[in-house]
C-alpha cells in the first residue's frame, strides 16, 4: 500500500533529523539577536517592510486560512472523525481536565489575557470600525470585535497545530517535530528539505519569540514596580536583578518532569487568575458585568460568520484590520508550532472530539467571561463611573490593569497580585518554551533530557538579558513574529498530511 | 464596584462618627499649601497614633474657625498672622509671633500648637536688575517713585481687609499709577512683571513658581506685616480628648523650612503631583513616619526632557503648567538629561523642550539631507530672537557682525544659533562666556559685539539697553544661506527702551517636541503589536491642540521642522499610493498563493488510497 510505504518511508527518513538543528538554529538565533541589538532600525524596518507588504496584498489569505482553520477544527469534531482516539487503544489521559486545560491556558495566552482584559476593549470602543466611537453601540462592538480576536479563531489555530502534532505523534509514532507530519504523509524530493525547514523555523522563531517575551517582561516587571513600589525605572541593576530572579524560578521547574514543574505553575497561575477574576466580578457591578457576558456573547456568537470573513473591502478603515485582526492571526499562527506542540504533549489518549472541544470551546468560552469581567469593568468605569479610562489606555496600555484596580476595592493587594501573576506567567511561557525546545532538538522526543532543557533554559536566558541589557527588544520580536508566514504554509501542509492520514485510515477502516 | 465602595465609605464614616473616640477630623482650606500641609498632619497623625484623619472642606478662616467652635472639625492649619488680624482689627502690635496669637485665643478655647517651621508672608517683588537700577531695597522706596508705581496683584490680596493692598499703600504712602493689575495666577503675574507690565508683584514667600526665579524682595522696612507662622490650631478639649495627639504633631515641630514649604508647593501647583503624594514623600525622606506605610495612591508621570546645558529659565515653567493642563492626571517632570532628543525617542521621556535647531544635528540647515525625523514639534513655547548688541555712538557700523564677537556658553542652542549665524557670515566667534560677562565685554571694549538669543523684550536686555551705553543692531546681509530653522523676526520700536526704529532680525521657535510616529508602517505603527511601547506614541492633533491652546501662543511650529499639524494635513490627504512595481509585487504575490492553494487541494484530493 502507497500509503503505508509513505508512512514508513517518512518515519525511517525521521531518524536522526533534528539532532543537529540545535547546532544550526543556535547561531542563527545568536546572528537575529545580535542584529536586533547592533542594527536594531534596519532589522525592524526590514522585518516591518516584509509584513507590510504582506499584510497588504495577502490579508485575504490569512483571513481565510485561519477560518479554514476554525471550520476544520469543527468538522472534525462533528464526523465520524471525532471519535478517533490521540494514541494506542490503551492510552490514558495523563492529565486531570482541569489540569490540561490550565496549561493550555498558560501556554497559549498566559499574559496576554492580563494585559489586554481591560486595555483592548477600550481601545476598541474608542476606534475600532464600525459604530460612532464612545456611543453603546461602539461598547457592545467593542466587547464582539475583542473576543474575535482573542476567541475560537485563536484556539483554532492552536487546536489544528496541536492536533496535528498529537495526531501523528500518538497515532503514527514519528517524532514531535513541526516537518514530521509532513515526512510521514506525504511524498516527493522536496518534502524532506521542505520538513527540515520547517523545523529549523519552529526552533529559530520559539526560541526568539520566548527571548522577545522574557525581555518585554522583564520591562513590563520593572515599569510594575515602578508604578507600584517607586523603584528605579531605569536601573540597569533592578533590570539584572529581575533577570537573576527570574532564570532562578524557571531553572528549577525546568529539572523536574513536566507534571511536576509546568503543571504546578500553570494550575497555581490559573486559579490565581480566576480568584482576581472572581474577585472583580464580585467586587464590581456585578450584575452589569454578568449582562455584559451574556451580552457579549450573544453579539459574539450572532456576528462571527460574518466578522470571519470581513476585509472591509467597500469601507476605508485605514490600517485598522492589519493592526487588529490580522497581527493577532499572525500572533496566534507564529506561536503555533510551540504551543501547538506543547498542546500535543499534554493531549495523549483524548480522542479528537475530545481534543477540540476542550481545546476550542473551553478557552473560548473563560475568553469570553474575562473579557466581560476586565472589560466590561473598564467599560463600566469610563460609561457610567468616573471616566477617564480610554484617554489613561491610549497614554499608556501597560498600566491600564493598574489604573482599574486603583478604582477597586484592595487595590494594593490586586495590583501586587497582577504583578506577580504576570511574572509567573512568564515563568511558566518560559519553561514550557524550554521544554518544547528541547524536544525539538532531541529529535522529537517525548521527554527530552534535563540536559536539553537546561542547555535552552540558559540560550533563552542569555539571548533574553542580551535584548533586556540592550533596550532593543521589539526588533527581534517582529522577526519572531514574521515567523507566521512560513508557518502559514506549513500548517497548511501540515492539514494537507492530517486530512491525507486521516482518509487513509478511514478508507482501511472501510475495508475489514 | 462603586456601590461596594460605597457602603464601605459609609460603613467607615457611620463607625467613625459613632465612635468619635477614634476620628479626628482636619479642615482645609482651598489652597495648595493648606492642601498639602492637611495631608501632612494627616499622615503623620496617623501614622503615629491609632486615630483615624478625615479632611474636610471648609472655606476660609471665618468658616473654619466657625466649624472649629462648633465642633465640625477638629485642626486647622493657619498663620498667626491671619488668626492675629482675625481677632484684632487695629492696625497695632504687629508682631504676630505665636506666643501672641496663642494669648489671645486661649480664652476661647482654642490652642495654637508650636509652628510648623516657615512663614508664609506676603513679599514684594522685583526684577533684581531693575530692583538695583532703580536703587529700591525696601518698600518703603516705592513711596519715593514720582510717576507712582504700577503693582501686580492677586484678587484675594487684593480684598484682604486689614493687612490687603489698600491698607499697604495707605501705610507706606505709595501712590499706584493706574489701577493694581489683578492677576490671581502667580505665574501669569510674574510674566507680567518680567514682561515689565508691573514694577511690582505681589506674592507669597512660599510660592512654589519662586523656586526657580531671581527676584528680589522689597524689605518691610517699617513692619507693616505681621509674621505669618503656620500652625496647627484645635480645640483645648481636643488634645484633651487625645492626649497622644499633641506628642504625634510636635515632631512636625520646625520641620518645614521655607525652603521645604516652597519646593512641596512647586511640586503640586507647576508639576502637578498630588497633595498627598508631595506630603508622603516630603515625610518618608525627613524620617517623620515611623512606620513604613506604603502610600495608598499613585500618579503616572510625565517627563520632559531638556537638554543638560539650556537655561531656559521661566518657559520651562510655562511649558509644564501647559503640559499639564493637557495631562491633568499625570505629575509632570521637567528633567535636564544629557540629550533631550534622544530622551524622547527612547521613551524615557514624553516631550522634551528644544530650539527647532535641535532637528537638523549638523546644523546646516538642510531639511532634506539631515533632519531628525525621529520626533515632531507639538507646540510653540516662545521664539527666541537674535539680539546683535554693540557699543552705542560708534557712528555708522557698515557690518554689525564685524570685529570681535562673543556668544554664549559652548554647548548652549544660543552658541549654536549664534555660531551658526556666524559662519553663515563667514566668521568664528571670538569669545564663548556666560551672557553678563559678554555684555561687560562689550562695554569695557574687550569685545564688539555679542550675539543673543531672548524672547523680545527680555528684562535683562531691556535694561542693558536702557543704560544707553549699548544698542540694538539689525542683522545685515550675509553671504552665506542662513539655516532653515532661522525665521525673519521684527523687534518692532519701543520692544527695548530708545529703540526708535523697528529692526529686522531673525529668531528660532522654541517647542515642545514628542515622538513622531514611526516610520514604519504596519503593525509596528499601531494595534496591538505597537501598543507595548506606547511610551513612543506620538502626541495627538487633539492634544498639540489642547497645549498650543493652554500656551495661548496660537503660534504654529515652523514648517520646516517636522510636526504634528503638518502630519495632520499630510494624513488628510493621501492618495492610494500603491506604485507600479508594488501593484505588481501584489499580484504575483496572490498568483503563487492561488497555485499553492490548487497545489494542497489537489493533494488532498488525490487520495493516497485510491
Amino acid at each position: 500500500m502507497a500509503s503505508q510505504e509513505g508512512v514508513d518511508k517518512g518515519a525511517s527518513q525521521t531518524v536522526g533529523q533534528g539532532a543537529g538543528l540545535f547546532q544550526i538554529a543556535l547561531p542563527i538565533c545568536a546572528l537575529v539577536a545580535l542584529a536586533g541589538i547592533v542594527d536594531p532600525k534596519g532589522l525592524a524596518s526590514t522585518a516591518s517592510a516584509i509584513l507590510v507588504t504582506v499584510f497588504r496584498s495577502l490579508d485575504w489569505f490569512f483571513m481565510t486560512v485561519v477560518t479554514v482553520m476554525l471550520v476544520l477544527s469543527l468538522w472534525l469534531a462533528f464526523s465520524q472523525y471525532g471519535r478517533i482516539k490521540l494514541g494506542g487503544p490503551k492510552d490514558e489521559p495523563e492529565f486531570s481536565y482541569p489540569s490540561w486545560l490550565a496549561m493550555l491556558f498558560a501556554a497559549g495566552m498566559g499574559v496576554g489575557l492580563l494585559f489586554w482584559g481591560v486595555a483592548e476593549p477600550l481601545m476598541h470602543f474608542s476606534g475600532a470600525p464600525g459604530p460612532e466611537p464612545g456611543t453603546p453601540p461602539a461598547a457592545r462592538n467593542a466587547m464582539t470585535v475583542t473576543l474575535f480576536h482573542w476567541g475560537l479563531h485563536a484556539w483554532a489555530v492552536y487546536c489544528v497545530g496541536g492536533l496535528v502534532m498529537a495526531y501523528f505523534g500518538f497515532r503514527k509514532g514519528t517524532p514531535y517535530l513541526p516537518g514530521a507530519p509532513l515526512r510521514s504523509a506525504l511524498s516527493g524530493r522536496w518534502v524532506s528539505p521542505v520538513a527540515w525547514l520547517a523545523d529549523l523555523f519552529a526552533v529559530i522563531a520559539v526560541a526568539l519569540g520566548v527571548a522577545g517575551s522574557i525581555g518585554l517582561g522583564v520591562f513590563q516587571i520593572q515599569s510594575g514596580l515602578h508604578v507600584l513600589a517607586g523603584t528605579d525605572l531605569q536601573s540597569t541593576m533592578m533590570s539584572i536583578g529581575i533577570l537573576a530572579v527570574l532564570v532562578i524560578c524557571y531553572m528549577g521547574p525546568l529539572v523536574t518532569d513536566l507534571d511536576k514543574g509546568v503543571k504546578w505553575l500553570s494550575n497555581g497561575n490559573m486559579i490565581i487568575a480566576i480568584l482576581v477574576m472572581l474577585f472583580i466580578l464580585f467586587a464590581g457591578p456585578t450584575a452589569f458585568l454578568l449582562r455584559t457576558f451574556v451580552t457579549a456573547l450573544g453579539d459574539y456568537v450572532t456576528d462571527i460568520v460574518g466578522l470571519s470573513f470581513q476585509l472591509y473591502p467597500f469601507t476605508d478603515v485605514g490600517p485598522w484590520l492589519q493592526n487588529w485582526t490580522l497581527t493577532y492571526w499572525f500572533w496566534w499562527i507564529a506561536w503555533a508550532p510551540f504551543v501547538g506542540v506543547f498542546i500535543a504533549r499534554i493531549s495523549r489518549g483524548r480522542t479528537i472530539r475530545e481534543f477540540v472541544t476542550g481545546v476550542l470551546f473551553v478557552p473560548s468560552l473563560f475568553s469570553v467571561l474575562w473579557f466581560s469581567v476586565f472589560g466590561g469593568t473598564g467599560l463600566y468605569e469610563e460609561m457610567h463611573g468616573q471616566g477617564g479610562m480610554v484617554k489613561l489606555v491610549r497614554e499608556d496600555v501597560s498600566t491600564a490593569l493598574f489604573s482599574l484596580f486603583d478604582r477597586l476595592p484592595l487595590s494594593n493587594l490586586l495590583n501586587g497580585t497582577a504583578l506577580a501573576l504576570s511574572f509567573i506567567f512568564l515563568v511558566t511561557s518560559v519553561v514550557s518554551a524550554a521544554f518544547v525546545l528541547g524536544m525539538f532538538t532531541s529529535g522529537g522526543s517525548l521527554n527530552p533530557s534535563v540536559g536539553q532543557k537546561l542547555a535552552w533554559g540558559a540560550v533563552l536566558g542569555g539571548l533574553g538579558a542580551a535584548l533586556t541589557l540592550s533596550g532593543n527588544v521589539e526588533a527581534v520580536r517582529t522577526v519572531a513574529f514574521i515567523g507566521a508566514i512560513p508557518f502559514t504554509l506549513i500548517i497548511l501542509l501540515q492539514i494537507v498530511s492530517l486530512l491525507r492520514a486521516l482518509f487513509a485510515e478511514s478508507d482501511r477502516g472501510a475495508q475489514p | 464596584m462603586r456601590v461596594v465602595g460605597q457602603i464601605v465609605a459609609c460603613c467607615l464614616l457611620v463607625s467613625a462618627c459613632q465612635s468619635g473616640q477614634n476620628a479626628v477630623s482636619v479642615g482645609v482650606q482651598s489652597t495648595t499649601e493648606k492642601a498639602v500641609l492637611a495631608q501632612i498632619v494627616r499622615q503623620v497623625i496617623e501614622d503615629q497614633t491609632d486615630l483615624q484623619v478625615q479632611l474636610v472642606e471648609c472655606g476660609d478662616l471665618y468658616t473654619c474657625a466657625g466649624d472649629l467652635s462648633s465642633k465640625r472639625i477638629d485642626l486647622i492649619i493657619e498663620y498667626s498672622g491671619t488668626g492675629l488680624l482675625h481677632r484684632r482689627n487695629e492696625a497695632t502690635s504687629r508682631e504676630g509671633t505665636l506666643e501672641q496669637v496663642r494669648q489671645l485665643y486661649e480664652p476661647i478655647g482654642f490652642r495654637w500648637l508650636d509652628g510648623l517651621g516657615f512663614d508664609s508672608g506676603y513679599l514684594l517683588i522685583t526684577p533684581s536688575t531693575e530692583g538695583r537700577a532703580r536703587g529700591l531695597s525696601t518698600i518703603e522706596d516705592l513711596a519715593g517713585m514720582e510717576a507712582g508705581v504700577r503693582i501686580a496683584t492677586s484678587g484675594a490680596y487684593l480684598r484682604r481687609p486689614v493687612d490687603g493692598l489698600s491698607s499697604l499703600l495707605r501705610f507706606y504712602g505709595i501712590r499706584l499709577r493706574g489701577n493694581a493689575l489683578v492677576i490671581d495666577d502667580t505665574l501669569e503675574r510674574l510674566r507680567a512683571l518680567h514682561n515689565g507690565r508691573a514694577d511690582v508683584a505681589v506674592v507669597h514667600a512660599t510660592d512654589g513658581i519662586l523656586r526657580d526665579l531671581i527676584f528680589t524682595p522689597l524689605k518691610d522696612s517699617l513692619r507693616f506685616f505681621p509674621r505669618y507662622e503656620a500652625a496647627v490650631v484645635t480645640r483645648t478639649e481636643v488634645l484633651q480628648t487625645h492626649p497622644n495627639l499633641a506628642g504625634a504633631l510636635a515632631t512636625l515641630g520646625g520641620r518645614l523650612t521655607q525652603t521645604v514649604m516652597r519646593g512641596l508647593n512647586y511640586q503640586v501647583e507647576v508639576e502637578g503631583l498630588s497633595p498627598d503624594i508631595a506630603a508622603h514623600r516630603f515625610l518618608r525622606e525627613a524620617k517623620l513616619l515611623v512606620s513604613e506605610a506604603p502610600l495608598q495612591s499613585r500618579q503616572p508621570e510625565l517627563v520632559i526632557a531638556i537638554d543638560q546645558e539650556e537655561r531656559f529659565g521661566v518657559i520651562v515653567t510655562l511649558a509644564v503648567r501647559a503640559v499639564r493642563e493637557v495631562f491633568p492626571d499625570h505629575r509632570v517632570l521637567p528633567s535636564q538629561v544629557e540629550d533631550a532628543v534622544e530622551a524622547v525617542v527612547q521613551g524615557r521621556a514624553r516631550l522634551a523642550l528644544i530650539a527647532t535647531d535641535r532637528f537638523f544635528p549638523d546644523k546646516q540647515g538642510d531639511m532634506f539631507a539631515d533632519r531628525d525625523d525621529r520626533i515632531e514639534a507639538v507646540a510653540v513655547i516662545a521664539t527666541a530672537v537674535l539680539h546683535i548688541i554693540r557699543r552705542s555712538h560708534e557712528g555708522d557700523v557698515k557690518d554689525p557682525l564685524g570685529g570681535r564677537v562673543g556668544v554664549s556658553l559652548p554647548g548652549s542652542e544660543q552658541a549654536r544659533l549664534a555660531t551658526a549665524i556666524l559662519h553663515a557670515a563667514g566668521k568664528e566667534p571670538k569669545t564663548f562666556a556666560s551672557l553678563p560677562k559678554l555684555l561687560e565685554g562689550v562695554r569695557n571694549h574687550t569685545l564688539d559685539a555679542v550675539l543673543i538669543f531672548a524672547p523680545a523684550g527680555q528684562q535683562l536686555l531691556a535694561e542693558t539697553l536702557a543704560g544707553g551705553q549699548l544698542e540694538l543692531h539689525k542683522l545685515p546681509r550675509v553671504s552665506g544661506n542662513l539655516p532653515v530653522f532661522l525665521n525673519p523676526v521684527r523687534l518692532p520700536n519701543g520692544t527695548y527702551p530708545g529703540q526708535t526704529e523697528g529692526l529686522d532680525t531673525v529668531g528660532v521657535q522654541i517647542v515642545l517636541a514628542g515622538p513622531a510616529p514611526s516610520q514604519q508602517a504596519g503593525p509596528l505603527a499601531g494595534g496591538p503589536a505597537a501598543a507595548l511601547h506606547m511610551q513612543t506614541r506620538p502626541l495627538s492633533v487633539d492634544e498639540a491642540n489642547a497645549l498650543a491652546q493652554a500656551i495661548g501662543i496660537p503660534e504654529p511650529p515652523d514648517p520646516v521642522v517636522p510636526s504634528v499639524w503638518l502630519r495632520a494635513l499630510v494624513q488628510g490627504s493621501t492618495a492610494d499610493g500603491a506604485t507600479w512595481g508594488q501593484n505588481i509585487l501584489d499580484t504575483v504575490l496572490n498568483v503563487a498563493v492561488i497555485v499553492f492553494m490548487v497545489w494542497i487541494g489537489m493533494m488532498i484530493g488525490r487520495r493516497p488510497g485510491s
